[in-house]
């Protein structure tokens, strides 16, 4: 049975890999919606290169999700480290962590329109989604993951 | 330990110290991380009102013998 400092640090970890491959994925998935599917011009290699990212992402997000998910059933099984990995300190680094996804969401928002507007830039619904999924869940689960190890310190 | 800006000053680790208890111990005891006795105990984090009755039940005292605000807060 590991201890909960144990299981602490495995979930920090396999955090900081999903939040990682996340980002790598869903970035290079949106930079492939907008350059390539969109059909504007875009280098070859730029356009391997988003390929590779999408695909080597999706590949290491899927193991780091897996791996969190029964990581999720192990600390499940045992109530103390459920309990104690889920105390106030760590649901109010949550909150912290959803509050500012919402702010960059909005900005996001904001951006978009400001671009449309001002520059005559316009973004699709599908590009502008795909970004606002790619920002917002990077956001959330790096801001928990720098929390939870400023806390650590 | 003052807690930032609250005016919120703790005894958690004197007392804990007292008593023998590591961190760990103690946030086993009151079902917590060691690093949420951690951030207590640096004033970084303000623990809630069961939380801080738990913590003062544990360590035998009264809370406001644990907890306690500053007087030029």
């Amino acid at each position: 049975m590991k201890t909960i400092e144990q299981y602490e640090r495995m979930r920090r970890s396999l955090m900081t890999a999903y939040a990682a491959t996340f980002f790598v994925w869903a970035g290079a998935l949106t930079g492939l919606f907008v350059f390539v599917i969109e059909d504007r011009a875009v280098p070859d290699p730029v356009a391997l290169l988003l390929l590779i990212g999408t695909v080597g992402g999706f590949l290491g997000w899927a193991a780091s999700g897996l791996c969190l998910f029964l990581l999720g059933r192990r600390i499940g099984a045992d109530p103390k480290a459920r309990t104690a990995l889920n105390d106030e300190r760590s649901r109010q680094n949550t909150e912290r962590a959803f509050i500012a996804g919402f702010w960059v969401l909005t900005g996001l928002a904001a951006a978009a329109i400001a671009l449309e507007v001002g520059f005559g830039v316009v973004l699709t619904g599908k590009t502008l989604g795909l970004a606002m999924i790619w920002l917002g869940v990077t956001v959330v689960l790096s801001l928990f993951v720098v929390l939870e190890s400023r806390d650590a310190a | 330990m003052r807690h930032e800006g609250t005016g919120l000053a703790n005894r958690l680790k004197e007392l804990r110290a007292e008593r023998g208890l590591t961190q760990e111990a103690l946030a086993e005891a009151v079902e917590v991380t060691r690093k949420t006795i951690n951030t207590v105990e640096r004033g970084r984090f303000v623990p809630s009102t069961v939380l801080a009755l738990k913590l003062a039940a544990v360590l035998g005292v009264r809370v406001e013998e644990v907890f306690f605000l500053e007087k030029s807060a």
